[in-house]
Protein backbone atom coordinates (compact mmCIF):
# COMPACT_ATOMS: atom_id res chain seq x y z
CA UNK A 1 0.00 0.00 0.00
CA UNK A 2 1.13 3.54 -0.80
CA UNK A 3 1.17 5.88 2.20
CA UNK A 4 1.37 9.63 1.50
CA UNK A 5 2.62 12.16 4.08
CA UNK A 6 1.86 15.88 3.69
CA UNK A 7 5.29 17.51 3.81
CA UNK A 8 7.17 20.74 3.34
CA UNK A 9 9.93 19.00 1.37
CA UNK A 10 10.69 15.84 -0.60
CA UNK A 11 12.72 13.68 1.80
CA UNK A 12 12.25 11.71 5.02
CA UNK A 13 14.06 14.41 7.01
CA UNK A 14 11.82 17.25 5.81
CA UNK A 15 9.25 18.61 8.23
CA UNK A 16 5.62 17.62 7.78
CA UNK A 17 3.09 20.22 6.62
CA UNK A 18 0.02 20.37 8.87
CA UNK A 19 -2.09 21.59 5.94
CA UNK A 20 -3.54 19.08 3.50
CA UNK A 21 -4.84 21.00 0.49
CA UNK A 22 -2.02 23.50 0.41
CA UNK A 23 0.96 21.37 1.42
CA UNK A 24 3.96 21.67 -0.88
CA UNK A 25 4.66 17.96 -1.40
CA UNK A 26 3.60 14.48 -0.50
CA UNK A 27 6.30 12.01 0.37
CA UNK A 28 4.90 8.64 -0.69
CA UNK A 29 6.14 5.43 0.95
CA UNK A 30 5.23 2.11 -0.61
CA UNK A 31 4.99 -0.46 2.19
CA UNK A 32 5.08 -3.38 -0.30
CA UNK A 33 8.32 -2.41 -2.01
CA UNK A 34 9.86 -0.08 0.58
CA UNK A 35 10.33 2.57 -2.12
CA UNK A 36 10.07 6.28 -1.44
CA UNK A 37 8.92 8.93 -3.94
CA UNK A 38 7.87 12.58 -3.72
CA UNK A 39 4.87 14.11 -5.46
CA UNK A 40 4.65 17.90 -5.82
CA UNK A 41 1.26 19.39 -4.95
CA UNK A 42 0.44 22.21 -7.36
CA UNK A 43 -2.64 23.35 -5.37
CA UNK A 44 -0.80 25.68 -2.99
CA UNK A 45 -1.58 28.81 -4.96
CA UNK A 46 -5.02 27.86 -6.27
CA UNK A 47 -7.77 30.31 -5.31
CA UNK A 48 -10.30 27.72 -4.22
CA UNK A 49 -10.92 24.02 -4.14
CA UNK A 50 -7.37 23.16 -3.10
CA UNK A 51 -8.54 20.31 -0.89
CA UNK A 52 -10.60 18.72 -3.66
CA UNK A 53 -7.78 19.04 -6.17
CA UNK A 54 -5.22 17.66 -3.74
CA UNK A 55 -7.44 14.72 -2.86
CA UNK A 56 -7.85 14.07 -6.60
CA UNK A 57 -4.05 14.03 -6.91
CA UNK A 58 -3.83 11.29 -4.28
CA UNK A 59 -6.65 9.31 -5.96
CA UNK A 60 -4.70 9.49 -9.24
CA UNK A 61 -1.58 8.27 -7.40
CA UNK A 62 -3.54 5.23 -6.14
CA UNK A 63 -2.63 6.03 -2.56
CA UNK A 64 -4.18 3.81 0.14
CA UNK A 65 -3.61 6.05 3.17
CA UNK A 66 -2.60 9.63 3.86
CA UNK A 67 -1.02 11.01 7.02
CA UNK A 68 -2.00 14.61 7.75
CA UNK A 69 -2.16 17.33 10.35
CA UNK A 70 -5.44 18.91 9.33
CA UNK A 71 -8.00 18.06 6.68
CA UNK A 72 -11.13 19.99 5.69
CA UNK A 73 -14.63 18.83 4.73
CA UNK A 74 -14.38 18.75 0.90
CA UNK A 75 -11.02 17.00 0.85
CA UNK A 76 -12.26 14.50 3.43
CA UNK A 77 -15.34 13.76 1.34
CA UNK A 78 -13.23 12.89 -1.71
CA UNK A 79 -10.69 10.83 0.27
CA UNK A 80 -13.48 8.99 2.05
CA UNK A 81 -15.37 8.25 -1.18
CA UNK A 82 -12.17 6.97 -2.75
CA UNK A 83 -11.53 4.69 0.23
CA UNK A 84 -8.28 6.44 1.15
CA UNK A 85 -7.74 6.17 4.90
CA UNK A 86 -6.89 9.43 6.63
CA UNK A 87 -4.65 9.44 9.69
CA UNK A 88 -4.31 12.65 11.71
CA UNK A 89 -1.96 14.14 14.26
CA UNK A 90 1.40 14.03 12.49
CA UNK A 91 4.31 16.03 13.92
CA UNK A 92 8.01 16.55 13.34
CA UNK A 93 9.43 15.19 10.09
CA UNK A 94 8.21 12.66 7.54
CA UNK A 95 10.27 9.83 9.03
CA UNK A 96 8.82 10.35 12.55
CA UNK A 97 5.32 10.33 11.08
CA UNK A 98 5.85 7.09 9.19
CA UNK A 99 7.26 5.53 12.38
CA UNK A 100 4.17 6.60 14.33
CA UNK A 101 2.00 5.13 11.58
CA UNK A 102 3.84 1.80 11.66
CA UNK A 103 3.51 1.72 15.46
CA UNK A 104 -0.26 2.39 14.99
CA UNK A 105 -0.01 5.55 17.08
CA UNK A 106 -1.86 7.81 14.64
CA UNK A 107 -5.63 8.33 14.78
CA UNK A 108 -7.75 7.01 11.94
CA UNK A 109 -10.01 9.99 11.24
CA UNK A 110 -13.73 9.56 10.67
CA UNK A 111 -14.46 13.29 10.18
CA UNK A 112 -12.66 16.40 8.94
CA UNK A 113 -10.96 18.28 11.80
CA UNK A 114 -10.88 21.82 10.36
CA UNK A 115 -13.30 23.99 8.39
CA UNK A 116 -12.96 25.03 4.75
CA UNK A 117 -10.11 27.44 3.96
CA UNK A 118 -8.25 26.69 7.23
CA UNK A 119 -4.98 26.36 5.29
CA UNK A 120 -5.24 29.65 3.40
CA UNK A 121 -2.27 31.95 3.88
CA UNK A 122 -2.97 35.45 5.21
CA UNK B 1 -30.43 56.78 -13.98
CA UNK B 2 -28.84 53.91 -12.07
CA UNK B 3 -27.23 55.01 -8.85
CA UNK B 4 -25.25 52.73 -6.52
CA UNK B 5 -24.68 53.42 -2.83
CA UNK B 6 -21.50 51.67 -1.69
CA UNK B 7 -18.87 52.11 0.99
CA UNK B 8 -16.02 49.66 1.23
CA UNK B 9 -16.30 49.52 5.02
CA UNK B 10 -19.48 48.04 6.47
CA UNK B 11 -21.68 50.03 8.83
CA UNK B 12 -20.90 53.49 7.47
CA UNK B 13 -24.49 54.26 6.50
CA UNK B 14 -25.21 52.81 3.04
CA UNK B 15 -28.72 51.82 4.01
CA UNK B 16 -29.36 55.09 5.87
CA UNK B 17 -28.41 57.03 2.74
CA UNK B 18 -30.00 54.78 0.11
CA UNK B 19 -33.32 54.42 1.96
CA UNK B 20 -33.65 58.11 2.79
CA UNK B 21 -32.66 59.08 -0.74
CA UNK B 22 -35.27 56.69 -2.18
CA UNK B 23 -38.04 58.05 0.06
CA UNK B 24 -37.09 61.66 -0.70
CA UNK B 25 -36.82 61.21 -4.47
CA UNK B 26 -40.04 59.16 -4.68
CA UNK B 27 -41.93 62.39 -3.90
CA UNK B 28 -40.71 63.74 -7.25
CA UNK B 29 -40.22 60.81 -9.61
CA UNK B 30 -40.48 57.07 -10.10
CA UNK B 31 -37.96 55.35 -7.85
CA UNK B 32 -36.88 51.71 -7.51
CA UNK B 33 -34.86 50.54 -4.52
CA UNK B 34 -32.76 47.43 -5.20
CA UNK B 35 -31.15 45.83 -2.17
CA UNK B 36 -28.18 43.92 -3.62
CA UNK B 37 -26.78 42.99 -0.21
CA UNK B 38 -28.30 39.54 -0.70
CA UNK B 39 -26.22 37.95 2.06
CA UNK B 40 -27.76 40.18 4.69
CA UNK B 41 -30.46 42.39 3.17
CA UNK B 42 -31.79 45.05 5.51
CA UNK B 43 -33.51 47.64 3.28
CA UNK B 44 -36.86 45.94 3.94
CA UNK B 45 -36.48 46.55 7.68
CA UNK B 46 -36.44 50.29 7.02
CA UNK B 47 -38.88 50.50 4.09
CA UNK B 48 -41.39 47.84 5.21
CA UNK B 49 -42.45 46.91 1.68
CA UNK B 50 -45.49 44.80 0.87
CA UNK B 51 -43.90 41.93 -1.08
CA UNK B 52 -46.17 40.75 -3.87
CA UNK B 53 -43.94 38.65 -6.07
CA UNK B 54 -41.30 36.05 -5.33
CA UNK B 55 -39.14 34.02 -7.67
CA UNK B 56 -36.58 31.34 -7.02
CA UNK B 57 -33.14 31.84 -8.58
CA UNK B 58 -31.00 28.93 -9.70
CA UNK B 59 -27.55 28.45 -11.12
CA UNK B 60 -26.59 25.51 -13.33
CA UNK B 61 -24.47 22.74 -11.87
CA UNK B 62 -23.33 19.46 -13.43
CA UNK B 63 -25.18 16.19 -12.91
CA UNK B 64 -23.37 12.98 -13.76
CA UNK B 65 -25.00 10.06 -15.53
CA UNK B 66 -23.16 7.17 -13.85
CA UNK B 67 -24.27 4.82 -16.64
CA UNK B 68 -22.42 6.84 -19.27
CA UNK B 69 -19.47 8.02 -17.14
CA UNK B 70 -16.31 5.95 -17.60
CA UNK B 71 -14.32 7.88 -14.94
CA UNK B 72 -11.90 9.25 -17.53
CA UNK B 73 -11.27 12.27 -15.31
CA UNK B 74 -11.41 14.87 -18.07
CA UNK B 75 -14.09 16.99 -16.35
CA UNK B 76 -12.06 17.31 -13.13
CA UNK B 77 -8.96 18.09 -15.16
CA UNK B 78 -10.53 21.03 -17.04
CA UNK B 79 -12.61 22.40 -14.13
CA UNK B 80 -10.93 25.67 -13.14
CA UNK B 81 -12.87 25.76 -9.86
CA UNK B 82 -12.17 22.19 -8.65
CA UNK B 83 -15.87 21.45 -8.45
CA UNK B 84 -15.45 17.84 -9.58
CA UNK B 85 -13.46 14.88 -8.31
CA UNK B 86 -13.31 11.68 -10.34
CA UNK B 87 -12.79 8.43 -8.49
CA UNK B 88 -12.81 4.99 -10.04
CA UNK B 89 -16.51 4.37 -10.69
CA UNK B 90 -17.71 7.47 -8.88
CA UNK B 91 -17.64 11.16 -9.80
CA UNK B 92 -18.25 13.68 -7.01
CA UNK B 93 -19.78 17.11 -7.67
CA UNK B 94 -19.23 20.05 -5.31
CA UNK B 95 -22.03 22.43 -6.37
CA UNK B 96 -20.80 25.23 -4.06
CA UNK B 97 -17.50 25.38 -5.98
CA UNK B 98 -19.14 25.44 -9.45
CA UNK B 99 -19.20 28.71 -11.42
CA UNK B 100 -21.48 27.27 -14.14
CA UNK B 101 -18.87 27.80 -16.87
CA UNK B 102 -20.25 24.79 -18.75
CA UNK B 103 -16.85 23.26 -19.47
CA UNK B 104 -17.74 19.83 -18.12
CA UNK B 105 -21.15 19.43 -19.72
CA UNK B 106 -19.96 20.74 -23.07
CA UNK B 107 -16.74 18.76 -23.29
CA UNK B 108 -17.42 15.43 -21.51
CA UNK B 109 -16.13 12.85 -24.04
CA UNK B 110 -18.99 10.48 -23.10
CA UNK B 111 -21.67 13.20 -22.90
CA UNK B 112 -22.38 11.93 -19.41
CA UNK B 113 -22.91 15.36 -17.85
CA UNK B 114 -26.03 17.53 -18.01
CA UNK B 115 -26.61 20.90 -16.37
CA UNK B 116 -29.32 20.99 -13.70
CA UNK B 117 -30.74 23.81 -11.58
CA UNK B 118 -29.25 24.46 -8.15
CA UNK B 119 -31.42 26.93 -6.24
CA UNK B 120 -29.40 29.57 -4.42
CA UNK B 121 -31.98 32.09 -3.25
CA UNK B 122 -35.04 34.21 -4.04
CA UNK B 123 -35.78 37.61 -5.51
CA UNK B 124 -38.75 39.38 -3.88
CA UNK B 125 -40.55 42.40 -5.28
CA UNK B 126 -43.14 44.73 -3.90
CA UNK B 127 -43.91 48.31 -3.02
CA UNK B 128 -43.02 50.50 -0.07
CA UNK B 129 -45.53 53.32 -0.58
CA UNK B 130 -44.17 55.25 -3.57
CA UNK B 131 -40.94 53.24 -3.84
CA UNK B 132 -40.80 50.10 -5.98
CA UNK B 133 -38.84 47.60 -3.88
CA UNK B 134 -36.70 44.61 -4.93
CA UNK B 135 -34.31 42.54 -2.89
CA UNK B 136 -32.57 39.17 -3.00
CA UNK B 137 -32.18 36.67 -0.20
CA UNK B 138 -29.36 34.16 -0.53
CA UNK B 139 -30.02 30.72 0.93
CA UNK B 140 -28.13 29.97 4.14
CA UNK B 141 -24.87 28.16 3.38
CA UNK B 142 -24.57 29.40 -0.21
CA UNK B 143 -21.23 31.14 -0.72
CA UNK B 144 -21.64 32.57 -4.20
CA UNK B 145 -23.92 35.61 -4.37
CA UNK B 146 -23.20 37.27 -7.79
CA UNK B 147 -25.78 35.21 -9.77
CA UNK B 148 -28.50 36.30 -7.32
CA UNK B 149 -27.28 39.92 -7.42
CA UNK B 150 -27.54 39.73 -11.23
CA UNK B 151 -31.16 38.54 -10.88
CA UNK B 152 -32.00 41.45 -8.54
CA UNK B 153 -30.42 43.95 -10.96
CA UNK B 154 -32.36 42.46 -13.88
CA UNK B 155 -35.48 43.95 -12.22
CA UNK B 156 -34.28 47.51 -12.88
CA UNK B 157 -36.31 49.56 -15.38
CA UNK B 158 -34.96 52.32 -17.57
CA UNK B 159 -37.69 54.88 -16.81
CA UNK B 160 -36.99 54.95 -13.08
CA UNK B 161 -34.34 56.32 -10.78
CA UNK B 162 -32.78 53.05 -9.62
CA UNK B 163 -31.05 53.18 -6.24
CA UNK B 164 -28.87 50.16 -5.51
CA UNK B 165 -27.86 49.33 -1.95
CA UNK B 166 -24.46 47.65 -2.45
CA UNK B 167 -23.00 45.05 -0.09
CA UNK B 168 -19.93 46.16 1.89
CA UNK B 169 -16.42 45.25 0.80
CA UNK B 170 -14.70 45.39 -2.56
CA UNK B 171 -14.92 41.77 -3.70
CA UNK B 172 -17.17 40.07 -6.28
CA UNK B 173 -20.56 40.91 -4.66
CA UNK B 174 -19.73 44.62 -4.48
CA UNK B 175 -18.26 44.67 -8.00
CA UNK B 176 -21.27 42.84 -9.44
CA UNK B 177 -23.62 45.32 -7.70
CA UNK B 178 -21.95 48.48 -9.04
CA UNK B 179 -21.32 47.15 -12.57
CA UNK B 180 -23.13 49.22 -15.18
CA UNK B 181 -24.35 52.05 -12.90
CA UNK B 182 -24.13 55.68 -14.00
CA UNK B 183 -22.78 56.90 -10.68
CA UNK B 184 -21.72 55.56 -7.30
CA UNK B 185 -22.22 57.36 -3.99
CA UNK B 186 -19.56 56.25 -1.51
CA UNK B 187 -20.68 56.59 2.09
CA UNK B 188 -17.84 56.96 4.55
CA UNK B 189 -17.31 57.94 8.15
CA UNK B 190 -14.56 60.22 9.45
CA UNK B 191 -12.47 57.43 11.00
CA UNK B 192 -9.17 55.85 9.93
CA UNK B 193 -11.00 52.59 9.12
CA UNK B 194 -13.59 54.47 7.07
CA UNK B 195 -10.90 56.24 5.07
CA UNK B 196 -8.84 53.10 4.54
CA UNK B 197 -11.77 51.17 3.06
CA UNK B 198 -13.03 54.22 1.15
CA UNK B 199 -9.72 54.24 -0.66
CA UNK B 200 -10.12 50.55 -1.59
CA UNK B 201 -13.61 51.25 -2.96
CA UNK B 202 -12.36 54.27 -4.92
CA UNK B 203 -9.63 52.14 -6.51
CA UNK B 204 -12.20 49.54 -7.59
CA UNK B 205 -14.51 52.20 -9.06
CA UNK B 206 -11.63 53.80 -10.94
CA UNK B 207 -10.78 50.45 -12.50
CA UNK B 208 -14.43 49.97 -13.47
CA UNK B 209 -14.49 53.58 -14.79
CA UNK B 210 -17.56 54.44 -12.69
CA UNK B 211 -17.76 58.08 -11.57
CA UNK B 212 -18.18 58.52 -7.83
CA UNK B 213 -18.63 61.05 -5.05
CA UNK B 214 -18.44 60.85 -1.28
CA UNK B 215 -21.02 61.32 1.46
CA UNK B 216 -19.50 61.78 4.90
CA UNK B 217 -21.84 60.22 7.43
CA UNK B 218 -21.68 60.89 11.18
CA UNK B 219 -19.75 64.01 10.27
CA UNK B 220 -18.07 65.86 13.13
CA UNK B 221 -18.12 69.00 11.02
CA UNK B 222 -14.38 68.89 10.36
CA UNK B 223 -13.59 65.61 8.58
CA UNK B 224 -10.22 66.97 7.52
CA UNK B 225 -8.58 63.67 6.61
CA UNK B 226 -11.50 62.59 4.39
CA UNK B 227 -11.71 66.00 2.72
CA UNK B 228 -7.99 66.05 2.14
CA UNK B 229 -8.17 62.56 0.61
CA UNK B 230 -11.07 63.53 -1.68
CA UNK B 231 -9.22 66.69 -2.75
CA UNK B 232 -6.13 64.69 -3.57
CA UNK B 233 -8.13 62.11 -5.59
CA UNK B 234 -10.35 64.78 -7.18
CA UNK B 235 -13.53 63.17 -5.88
CA UNK B 236 -16.38 65.52 -4.95
CA UNK B 237 -17.69 65.54 -1.38
CA UNK B 238 -21.41 65.49 -2.16
CA UNK B 239 -22.92 65.84 1.29
CA UNK B 240 -22.22 65.65 5.01
CA UNK B 241 -24.67 64.00 7.36
CA UNK B 242 -24.27 65.04 10.98
CA UNK B 243 -23.96 62.59 13.86
CA UNK B 244 -27.41 62.65 15.45
CA UNK B 245 -28.63 60.59 18.39
CA UNK B 246 -32.30 60.74 17.38
CA UNK B 247 -31.45 59.40 13.91
CA UNK B 248 -29.39 56.59 15.42
CA UNK B 249 -32.28 55.65 17.74
CA UNK B 250 -34.64 55.75 14.76
CA UNK B 251 -32.35 53.45 12.79
CA UNK B 252 -32.32 50.95 15.65
CA UNK B 253 -36.14 51.02 15.62
CA UNK B 254 -36.28 50.60 11.82
CA UNK B 255 -37.27 54.21 11.05
CA UNK B 256 -35.48 55.86 8.11
CA UNK B 257 -33.48 59.02 8.94
CA UNK B 258 -35.64 61.16 6.69
CA UNK B 259 -38.77 60.10 8.57
CA UNK B 260 -37.17 60.75 11.96
CA UNK B 261 -36.15 64.24 10.85
CA UNK B 262 -38.43 65.58 8.13
CA UNK B 263 -36.07 68.54 7.62
CA UNK B 264 -33.37 66.12 6.41
CA UNK B 265 -35.39 65.75 3.16
CA UNK B 266 -33.55 68.88 2.03
CA UNK B 267 -30.20 67.24 2.77
CA UNK B 268 -31.02 64.26 0.50
CA UNK B 269 -32.56 66.46 -2.24
CA UNK B 270 -29.34 68.45 -2.29
CA UNK B 271 -27.35 65.21 -2.50
CA UNK B 272 -29.35 64.12 -5.55
CA UNK B 273 -28.94 67.54 -7.16
CA UNK B 274 -25.18 67.29 -6.74
CA UNK B 275 -25.12 63.76 -8.18
CA UNK B 276 -27.06 64.95 -11.23
CA UNK B 277 -24.73 67.91 -11.58
CA UNK B 278 -21.65 65.66 -11.56
CA UNK B 279 -23.19 63.07 -13.91
CA UNK B 280 -24.24 65.70 -16.47
CA UNK B 281 -20.92 67.57 -16.38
Amino acid sequence: MKIAVSAQGVSLKDPVDPRFGRCRHFVVYDSDTGSLTAVANPSGETSGGAGIQTAQLLVNQAVGAVLVGNVGPNAFKVLNAAGIKVYGGIKGNVENSLELFKEKKLNLMSDPNVSSHAGMRG
Amino acid sequence: MKLAVASGKGGTGKTTVSVSLAITMAQRKRVAFLDCDVEEPNGHLMLNPVLQHKEMVAVLVPEIDEQKCDSCGYCAEICAFHALAVLPGNTLVFPEMCHACGGCWNFCPKQAITPVDNYIGVVEEGRAEKVRFVHGRLNVGVAMSPPLIRAVKAKAKNDELTIIDVPPGTSCPAVKSVEGVDFCILVTEPTPFGLHDLDLAVQVLHQLKIPCGVVINRSDGLDLTVEEYCGRCKIPVLQKIPLDREVAEGYAAGIPAVLVKKEWGELFSELMDKVEEVVSS
